[in-house]
């Protein structure tokens, strides 16, 4: 293994102590159907307004029923009580839910302050509303968000810069647990989960919010519903710099999608054109999750995907112009991730050291790997520290396991950012970020008035010395999970941020000269 | 009289078995089938040639025909060893892993000393991404004496596959001393030295495998890539130019991606085009 032993001051497992009992059933079958192996997605985000980020995990169903037919299959909210204590809140905010649920996106649809999630599932999609007193409520149908197509992600964006947050939901396949193929040894002794190659394709689907309360189905109007793919992760940035969300879509097996916003309404799809359709090698990859961020600091968005045992984790650098290089071996991610499989990710700098890093979830899709392979079916994490000089060393985190999504906040507001982990059939993971780097930081809260209110899409710069920095607010990150939309930034040694400057989606810039390090700050949208 | 009568034909029936044999040697495939199956129009029970026969049909991937030689010499002689080789290559082709496995453990207990079997079941073996048994089967067939240079190739992309980096390079450095005019396995360590970060040592192995044969397509692949990484753009471009076969899905990837960042728009976009009509079993962007 070329992973080194994670020392123990990385992160610390803060899961038993939590309160959070939650356990990830995917209630599997001897007929392995394909929707066990996908789950399950989680957000984390601040339900309540009190500061502290909360957890919403979403949870499988009976088979076939795909019904939440008992308490044990619910999806759960947990509020953070702070000081690494969490209270299970799911029946007074009633949000446990409908379906067998792959996916969840967190995002303030009606601009009311309280933000809203989606949850994406087999054959059913769901939108709670936020009703801002603890209590959520489904507006699926009143909003036109409902689905008979197997959803496995979402993510919220302003796509039409219109100051209200629009939907896309990433499809997978079309699926009939009555049709479910053979897949296994020639004895038909073993079987394993099916191929993506056995299920048809599905295209994704675009709803433009009206303002109303309701959305409207875009996705043909768009250019979105045109591509038919096998989506699993997706990740949006202004990838150009045009000022218009662009969206990257990480399908299994076939080709990814990248949607440049044409600006009028319309995507273009351009991942061929842009290289990241394929790897170097034109094979498609098994993408799953992906994150779209400056692991550079050029200014540019670098796209990171997950993919599966013997593909490697591919890592596009943005040249500019459009143009994406396919990094993953120069970078040395390529044979570190050769093992793994990867699901849930994202991009964040988990050192403070002013460079993002890389974390991804991992385990086989299968769970019987040992039976056909030398590969391992339960899977440690991995960590990506990035050096600077465009390398990364892995390092590998926690026990080995089946793990899926990923999501990233500070839970402890200690300016370290912390993880939250699902595992199939086995409770979730809480990793705290002990890293004793003595690193500094800065995090911001930006509340959007022309924008959008959660100011999904906004670009923060930051300046302290040569170091120059940029990230983004999005919610979307990874693997079929919702992460804070704080924007964090590592500043190494710096105590003092020499100039931060926010590019509001409405196209308002704002400046802010001389912010002492180490603090969360919340910035409003000059009206 | 009747002596002779009776040695002519097998005299003749002898010439045509060397043909067919260094027509199969050669790769001459077409040909070796056609001469083979002439020569068992009146051998038919020839369990060695029927192999032989068998082997030219998945050189020509023809692998349901193949696989019915290979069946066809054991039920002749079920302890022909070569047989169950053959078979072997044909499941493994099939990705029919479990029959494969059998085959080749059968073919190794007939015959231990057969390293060309230890050869192939490492390789079988790789392929179906069980790499500490293809390790023990490389070696093998290096303990029986198979010095071959592919076979300390395929060594060390097992262990690289295990993450035996070490392990890999030697063996990588092995199968380059042996390699001799053989382009591969200067390809191979010029890869993984690639793959770890080692651009200025994987470049001259690369080109050496270049000046060999300079018209393979993975070559072109490897040592152009390498260039574009290093940011050798013209160079990159010029190993690629010329006449793309149109089922090389990853070279005309990389000649798009190399036109892009020249700014050569019309022709990034010529290869584009041929990329998203591309087909290719080794290597395309169809479903893997």
């Amino acid at each position: 293994m070329a992973l080194s032993a994670a020392p123990l001051t990385l992160f610390e497992d803060r899961s038993s102590k939590s309160g959070i009992d939650f356990v990830l059933h995917n209630s599997r079958t001897p007929e392995k159907h394909q929707i066990e192996t996908m789950p399950g997605g989680v957000a984390v985000f601040d339900y309540d307004n009190d500061g502290y980020p909360d957890i919403y995990f979403v949870n499988g169903a009976t088979q076939p029923t795909l019904e939440k037919s008992s308490p044990k299959y619910y999806d759960r909210l947990y509020r953070n009580k702070g000081n690494w204590s969490f209270e299970d809140v799911t029946r007074k905010a009633g949000v446990g839910g409908t379906g067998y649920n792959i996916g969840v996106a967190a995002g303030d649809f009606d601009n009311d302050g309280h933000v809203d999630l989606f949850v994406a599932g087999v054959n059913r999609n769901m939108l709670y509303r936020n009703r801002g007193d603890g209590a959520f409520v489904d507006v699926t149908a009143k909003a036109g968000l409902a689905s008979d197509r197997w959803a496995v992600a979402a993510a919220w964006l302003d796509y039409d810069n219109d100051g209200l947050l629009d939907l896309f939901v990433v499809n997978y396949v079309v699926w009939d647990p009555a049709q479910e193929p053979f897949c296994g040894d020639a004895a038909g002794k073993n079987r394993t989960y099916c191929h993506p190659r056995f299920y048809q394709p599905l295209p994704s689907r675009l709803y433009r919010n009206n303002g109303d309360g309701a959305f409207t189905d875009v996705s043909a109007a768009s250019g979105v519903a045109a591509y038919e793919g096998k989506g699993m992760g997706i990740a949006i940035a202004d990838y150009d710099h045009d000022g218009w969300m662009d969206v990257f879509v990480a399908n299994d097996t076939v080709p990814n999608f990248l949607f440049h916003n044409e600006r009028n309404g319309h995507f273009r799809e351009v991942a061929f054109e842009a290289g990241v359709a394929l790897k170097d090698d034109a094979k498609a990859t098994s993408s799953m999750g992906a994150d779209f961020r400056d692991l550079d600091n050029d200014g540019w968005e670098d796209l990171f995907v997950t993919a599966l045992a013997n593909e490697t984790f591919p890592l596009f650098r943005n040249l500019g112009r459009g143009l994406f290089s396919d990094n993953t071996y120069p970078s040395l991610t390529g044979l570190v991730t050769l093992p793994l499989s990867g699901w849930g990710m994202g991009i964040f700098d988990f050192d403070n050291d002013g460079w993002k890093d890389v974390f991804t979830a991992n385990g086989d899709v299968q769970d019987n790997t040992e039976l056909f392979s030398s590969r391992r079916s339960r899977q440690e994490n991995l960590l990506l520290l990035n050096d600077g000089k465009g390398k990364f060393r892995g390092q590998a985190i926690g026990t080995p396991a089946h793990h899926r999504g990923a999501a990233f906040g500070d839970f402890d507001r200690d300016g370290r950012l912390d993880i939250v982990l699902t595992r199939l059939n086995e409770p979730p993971v809480l990793f705290r970020n002990t890293m004793g780097t003595g690193n500094h930081w800065i995090a911001l809260k930006l509340v959007g008035n022309r924008s959008n209110r959660d100011a999904l899409g906004a670009r923060v710069f930051i300046r302290n010395g040569s170091l120059k920095q940029v990230n983004h607010v999005t919610t979307s990150v990874g693997y079929a999970c919702s992460s804070e939309p704080i924007v964090h930034f590592g500043l190494g040694m710096s105590t003092v941020v020499d100039q931060i400057e926010i590019e509001w989606p409405s196209g308002l810039r704002q400046t802010i000269e001389k912010v002492k390090a180490d603090r969360y700050m919340t910035v409003h949208e000059r009206r | 009289m009747t002596g002779i009568l009776e040695s002519a034909p097998q005299s003749s029936q002898s010439r045509l078995l060397e043909e067919a044999d260094l027509n199969y040697r050669a790769l001459r495939s077409a040909e070796a089938v056609r001469l083979y199956r002439e020569y068992l129009t009146h051998y038919a029970d020839r369990a060695d040639v029927r192999t032989y026969l068998g082997g030219a049909l998945l050189n020509m991937r023809q692998l349901p025909e193949a696989l019915v030689e290979a069946n066809r010499a054991i039920a002749l002689d079920n302890r022909y060893a070569k047989a169950y080789t053959l078979a072997g290559r044909v499941y493994t082709e099939q990705q029919r892993w479990d029959l494969a496995r059998k085959c080749f453990e059968q073919a190794v207990a007939l015959e231990p000393g057969e390293r060309e079997t230890w050869y192939f079941f490492g390789r079988s073996s790789y392929d179906a991404n069980r790499f500490e048994r293809s390790i023990e089967a490389f070696l093998e067939a290096l303990r029986l004496g198979a010095g071959q240079s592919r076979v300390y190739e395929n060594l060390g992309l097992a262990y690289e596959a295990l993450s035996q980096f070490r392990d890999a390079e030697k063996a990588y450095r092995q199968a380059v001393e042996l390699a001799g005019n053989t382009y591969r396995p200067y390809v191979a360590y010029g890869v993984f030295l690639f793959k770890r970060g080692r651009m200025t040592e994987s470049l001259p192995l690369l080109e050496r495998a270049f000046r060999l044969e300079p018209n393979a397509a993975d070559v072109r692949f490897e040592l152009a890539r390498v260039l574009y990484h290093a940011g050798k753009l013209a160079e990159a471009s010029k190993v690629l130019e010329g006449s793309l076969p149109s089922n090389e899905c990853r070279l005309h990837n990389l000649l798009a991606r190399i036109f892009s960042v020249q700014g050569r728009s019309s022709e990034a976009e010529r290869e584009v085009k041929s990329l998203k009509n591309c087909r290719d079993d080794s290597g395309s962007w169809k479903e893997p």
